[in-house]
């Protein structure tokens, strides 16, 4: 008897564990696709769809960045909106079709994976426009536009403000002597190579004795990895940690917290995005996609899309930008402010071209 | 005699059911889990299940996109279930997949020029090669130092993932910003269903499911017909009666995990050949790992393989509809599946959990 | 007293397909042994089992002290007064003699401290009573089998055990421990305890009971009283038919060397020599018995004949080749079969069918195979012949081996191993745990074997089969051969003395002479 009930309470308790395990998943299943219209702006019979890439909405990243923007536009010109996930990379042509069969008037493909396929299936709906973000598109056709960030312009500003807050031991006393700054990339690709010319590129123009220690995690999905680059670069004297890593690069904010130094974070407003990094959190580099979006989508709305081409955004498209310094405010030296609007206005002036390539610097 | 025969008969069929019942069970109680946690979640289960069958059977287009997401996966699950059966656990699949899928995108620029019918039949002996290369040095050690395959193909598959990560990164990359290789050429490339009849409209679906199906007729054959396939039953079975029976374990480990790993590599190969044309980083989504659900779910049965495998498929290929259709989120079919693998694991601790019941019948014969 | 200690009545279990136990009726006094005699598979241990409340009936009822009593788990069979000793202990081997006898009913100090002065002084003292010496301290892995059946029986006794089972208690003891067994049990009973002895062995029935209640296919088929009726009779009620006990055997006629023995040493798995240097030879026509107590080399020899472990040193040759370092497979082609001592490790994969399992070993072979590709007509017509040949009883050939009673797929083990026609039989063990009906049969195809003028080498630890089938026989102790008979010479007692380590210091020098060819 004994022996069968413990056998029975086994059985029970796995099939509680089961249950609680279903529910639990489906709590994390919430990211609910919209499809209603804006209703404070006038209708326009206009509809846009993203097609995310494996990272899926929530990644906090250029997913998520994509979709404000198409969530702007449908608050401030009426479009209908619509996001749908891919799983795998198989999904991304399937998705695809269904979207463009479904009516939308305009796709988004979101990351550099999808550049094959916005070529593929572009031409295949002649009628719908297609904006493939961060893809660089050679000759792209005529409903088409190749979106391209110049993040090596933001990431100039960010180096500015690295290179001269480790000389500023005002700024806060984590700051220390050495004249050391540290940079996490993701993998080694284009993208994340502009952000780390930019970074070296903006921190040398104000101190041209400064070490950038440059890690890569090789990945963009391990935070574990990112945080384990950032303590080898703040072991290495750091006091400030710039990562370009997407979400290996979150990992950094721990890796400062712990050893006691600042953090930059990339693409996003991450002071905003990564809850409790407000007391390591100097500003981020951030890539404007909402802005982007938003953009194209007006000026499909407007009759003006520029398709055929590729659309780079960069500080004067306002598709690059320096994040606000939050909790750091008051403790930014008047210096680095006027450094930092110096170099915004030469790059916009033409009076420096900012390296996109290490071999550039 | 005829009495024997038909007895057999009768045992046959009550075996396959006895084999067939449980999965199906497992899937039958994995949707209705499913759909009591899509209604609670505040959708329609009923409009989404419709939605998936639609997505992944609703039409030529759809049935295609289902053998397309299926083919890499009755690959990978005849590799785990071939490995199961002569009693390694190939958790390393996915390492040799990559293996399979480096070869194919260079030798299918580096035979560019040959006709298909040349090309292909050479990517894909090659790459099974290099799958069964990867997995003999596990199984060397395996067979040598007794070192556990789970740990050792494991870590093949690591430095697997990081040689191909590299290589799409650097020596491999082809020109761009994208860390990929070049686009191989059509002739390289294997045929879809609808580049022979285009009436098919089968839309992305390849020949590498055919190859697939192929495989698994072929590996059922070994694992039945063949000594090769009798001595890896019997050493996974039971090794020391193999031993006595002059049957030597390590030579049959070592030949049973190279050929686990050949079949892992053909998944590599048609996704490479078959679907993306190029290599890069992300090629499998975890094709590798799916297949041991697909062979725990076939119960390691090559046949049962391509329906486990297809279910898989066609779970992968409904998702998107389910999601445009019933505003279901796409990463539902990963709780399915996740249910599914859970509920044939827990059937298989279920039947552990009653075997003291059924043994204490048998203390007699002990 | 006028109701019996134990009673049942009209039990009846059912198992999927099996009625085990079908309206069994028996009842048990204080201080009598009460011997439960059937074939494998009779019911007798389910009978016992639900005595003991690890099974529920189906129908009938218990009686204890006269009283209904629904036995509902074993420690409620223990509260009662009903103990067990299963074939298989349950002691826990890295724990003390007491540890193990008080776990479970350990007595306390104040929260719950373990008393172990008393313990101990409880465990000397039941010891001491029931004439069961055995060392409180001792560790439990320490100790040989009979000592830890022993403990078990200890353990039941300081559990205040009334009735005490004991389950095929002889099937792993040496004869000498048989007979202390038997010396332990007659004191329990003079204590006033009843013990039923489960077994299938005839002659432990004659040695110890008081009364025997014989079962068949789940029924009592006859109860008798030892001194009231001979082997022969409880044999043909136990099995339903004559059996015969000494198989008849015609003279030996021994032909050429078939097997050579030269110096061998073999180590063990912890790297320590088990056989220390052994030399014999087999002849054609011939059975050559290995007699000895389990772990002596015996093992570690077999292996190293058939190629399963390599010897350390000395050689091996078969009709003069020599096949020393052969591996199993260039053992079996070369013409030896082996049957092993443990059926479901090495003798057959349990999982594979019955023309699955009948092949291995020879399915790279034709007719089974060509080319590496099996072929199942072939291999299921041959099947048929040897299932049928051997008489191994079985619905179809696709049945899986687990599924047979051991008897039949010992039949199976040597269908195969004879159907090859081999030169040498290695034969270990072949009846244990065999019923006797299944020996009879076994017995007889060994020296069908012999007759055909092949040669067999037993490997065995039954003094009875030894000396039934040999035609030589080597003691075994501790990796050496210490002694060698002709058959007929040795009394049981002559060998027990050897096989033990006895037998003096006349035997001394002959463990370094070669023993080789004393019977020419």
């Amino acid at each position: 008897m004994d022996a069968r009930f413990r056998r029975f309470l086994a059985l029970l308790v796995a099939f509680a564990l089961l249950a609680t395990m279903a529910i639990g998943c489906a709590g994390t299943d919430d990211t609910t696709d919209d499809t209603d219209t804006g209703d404070g702006a006038a209708e326009v019979d206009f509809s846009v769809a993203m097609i995310t890439d494996v990272g899926g909405l929530g990644d906090k990243s250029f997913n998520d960045g994509v979709y404000a923007g198409l969530e702007n536009a449908r608050d401030d010109l009426g479009v209908e909106i619509r996001a749908v996930e891919s799983n795998e990379i198989a999904d991304y042509e399937p998705n695809i079709d269904q979207v463009a069969s479904a009516g939308y008037n305009m796709i988004f493909t979101v990351g550099f994976l999808m550049t094959d396929t916005t070529i593929k299936k572009a031409p295949e709906y002649e009628d719908v426009y297609f904006v493939g973000i961060d893809q660089f598109i050679e000759e792209p056709a005529d409903n088409t536009v190749g979106v391209l960030f110049k993040e090596h312009e933001g990431a100039y500003l960010a180096g500015v403000v690295a290179g001269l807050a480790t000389l500023d031991p005002d700024l806060d006393d984590r700051i220390n002597d050495d004249n050391v700054i540290g940079f996490v990339g993701g993998m080694d690709i284009p993208p994340v190579e502009k952000f780390q010319a930019g970074f070296i590129a903006g921190a040398r123009s104000v101190n041209p004795d400064v070490q950038v220690i440059s890690l890569y995690t090789g990945d963009f999905d391990d935070p574990a990895k990112g945080k384990e680059m950032a303590l080898s670069a703040i072991d290495q004297g750091a006091d400030i940690v710039f990562a370009a890593a997407g979400l290996s690069g979150a990992g950094g904010v721990p890796a400062a917290q712990e050893r006691g130094a600042l953090f930059i974070g990339v693409d996003q407003d991450q002071y905003l995005t990564i809850p409790g990094s407000g007391d390591v959190m100097l500003t981020s580099s951030m890539k404007l996609l909402d802005v982007a979006a938003y953009d194209l989508i007006k000026s499909a709305v407007d009759g003006a899309f520029p398709g055929g081409s590729i659309v780079e955004f960069g500080l004067a498209e306002g598709g690059v930008a320096l994040a606000p310094f939050h909790d750091f405010e008051d403790k930014i030296s008047q210096e680095i402010l006027d450094a930092i609007a110096k170099a915004e206005q030469d790059i916009l002036s033409g009076a420096i071209t900012v390296p996109a390539s290490r071999a550039e610097l | 005699m005829e009495r024997a025969g038909k007895a057999s008969v009768t045992h046959r069929l009550y075996g396959l059911l006895e084999q067939i019942a449980p999965p199906l069970v497992s899937v039958v109680i994995a949707l209705a889990i499913s759909s009591l946690i899509i209604w609670v979640v505040g959708y329609d289960p009923v409009r989404a299940f419709s939605a998936l069958f639609d997505g992944a059977f609703g039409g030529p287009r759809q049935i295609g996109e289902t053998m397309l997401r299926s083919t890499p996966l009755i690959f990978t699950g005849l590799a785990v279930a071939y490995g199961f059966r002569a009693g390694l656990f190939n958790i390393g699949a996915e390492g040799q997949l990559f293996m399979g899928g480096l070869v194919a995108a260079w030798l299918g620029v580096a035979l560019a020029g040959l006709p298909t019918m040349v090309i292909v039949p050479i990517i894909l002996v090659a790459g099974a090669a290099a799958g069964m290369a990867w997995a003999f040095i596990p199984a060397l050690l395996k067979a040598r130092v007794g070192a556990h395959e789970v740990i050792t193909t494991m870590m093949f598959t690591f430095i697997a993932r990081y040689i191909v990560s590299w290589l799409v990164t650097g020596p491999l990359k082809a020109p761009g910003q994208i860390p990929q290789t070049v686009q191989l050429p059509a002739e390289s490339m294997l045929p879809k269903f609808t580049d022979i009849l285009p009436e098919l409209g089968t839309g992305r679906a390849h020949l590498g499911f055919v190859v697939g199906i192929a495989l698994a007729v072929v590996v059922w054959w070994v694992l039945k017909h063949t000594t090769l396939g009798y001595e890896a039953r019997a050493v996974g079975f039971n090794p020391w009666a193999s031993e006595t029976g002059g049957i030597s374990v390590s030579l049959t480990t070592v030949k049973s995990l190279c050929l686990s790993g050949a079949l892992a590599a053909t998944a590599g190969v048609t996704e490479v050949i078959g679907l993306h044309g190029r290599l890069f980083d992300q090629f499998s989504a975890g094709f590798g790992f799916t297949g041991i659900a697909v062979a725990l779910l076939a119960r390691n049965n090559p046949l049962a393989v391509i329906m486990t495998a297809m279910l898989f498929g066609a779970l992968s290929a409904g998702s998107g509809t389910m999601q445009l259709q019933a505003d279901v989120p796409s990463k539902v079919v990963f709780i399915i599946q996740g249910l599914v693998v859970f509920l044939v694991a827990a059937q298989q601790l279920a039947v552990w959990l009653l075997r003291p019941f059924k043994a204490r019948g048998g203390v007699e014969n002990a | 007293m006028d109701a019996a200690l134990l009673e049942v009545r009209e039990v009846t279990k059912r198992f999927p397909g099996v009625l085990a136990n079908d309206k069994v009726s028996m009842s048990l006094e204080s201080g009598e042994i009460v011997a439960l005699l059937g074939e494998n598979g009779a019911g007798k241990s389910t009978l016992m089992n639900v005595v003991y409340g690890l099974l529920s009936p189906d129908g009938g009822e218990l009686y204890y002290e006269g009283h209904p009593v629904k036995v509902r788990s074993p420690r409620h069979a223990i509260d009662l007064g009903i103990g067990m000793v299963h074939q298989h202990f349950m002691l826990v081997e890295p724990l003390t003699v007491t540890e193990n006898i008080v776990l479970g009913n350990e007595p306390t100090k104040i929260a719950g401290v373990i008393d172990f002065s008393t313990a101990r002084k409880a465990v000397a003292e039941i010891s001491k009573r029931y004439g069961l010496a055995v060392d409180p301290d001792a560790v439990i892995r320490d100790l040989s089998v009979g000592m830890q059946q022993r403990v078990e029986i200890l353990k039941a006794l300081y559990r205040g055990a009334k009735i005490l089972i004991l389950d095929e208690p002889t099937a792993v003891l040496t004869p000498q421990e048989v007979r202390e067994l038997f010396k332990v049990v007659r004191s329990l009973v003079d204590e006033g305890l009843a013990v039923v002895f489960i077994t299938h062995k005839l002659e432990e029935v004659m040695a110890v009971a008081d009364r025997v209640v014989v079962m068949r296919d789940g029924r009592v088929v006859g109860e008798a009283r030892p001194s009231e009726t001979d082997m022969a009779g409880l044999a043909r009620m136990m099995v339903g038919r004559d059996v015969v006990f000494r198989v008849e055997k015609k003279p030996s006629v021994r032909g050429e060397t078939i097997l050579e023995v030269d110096g061998l040493e073999v180590l063990d798995e912890r790297r320590l020599e088990a056989v220390r240097g052994m030399s014999f030879d087999v002849c054609a026509g011939e059975v050559v018995a290995l007699a000895g107590v389990s772990g002596n080399g015996q093992t570690e020899l077999v292996e190293a004949l058939t190629g399963l472990r390599r010897p350390a040193a000395g050689s091996v040759r078969l009709s003069g080749k020599d096949i020393t370092h052969a591996s199993a497979r260039q053992s079996i082609e070369a013409g030896v079969s082996h049957v092993p001592e443990d059926r479901h490790r090495r003798g057959m994969v349990l999982e594979f069918d019955l023309a699955e399992n009948m092949i291995l070993g020879d399915h790279r072979l034709e007719p089974f195979s060509r080319h590496g590709v099996m072929k199942p007509t072939e291999i299921a017509r041959v099947t048929e012949e040897r299932v049928a040949a051997y008489d191994v009883r079985t619905p179809s050939i696709r049945v899986l081996g687990g599924a047979l009673s051991g008897g039949n797929q010992q039949k199976l083990v040597l269908a195969r191993e004879l159907g090859r026609d081999p030169k040498l039989l290695i034969a270990a063990q072949p009846t244990r745990g065999l019923d006797v009906g299944a020996i009879e049969f076994v017995h007889q195809q060994i020296l069908a074997e012999r007759d055909s003028g092949k040669g067999v080498l037993l490997v065995s630890l039954e003094l009875e089969e030894v000396q039934g089938l040999a035609d030589r026989i080597l003691v075994v102790y501790e990796g050496r051969i210490v002694k060698e008979f002709a058959a007929g010479e040795a009394s049981d007692e002559d060998l027990g003395l050897y096989m033990t380590g006895g037998g003096g210091d006349k035997f001394a020098e002959s463990t370094e002479v070669s023993v080789k060819g004393l019977g020419t």
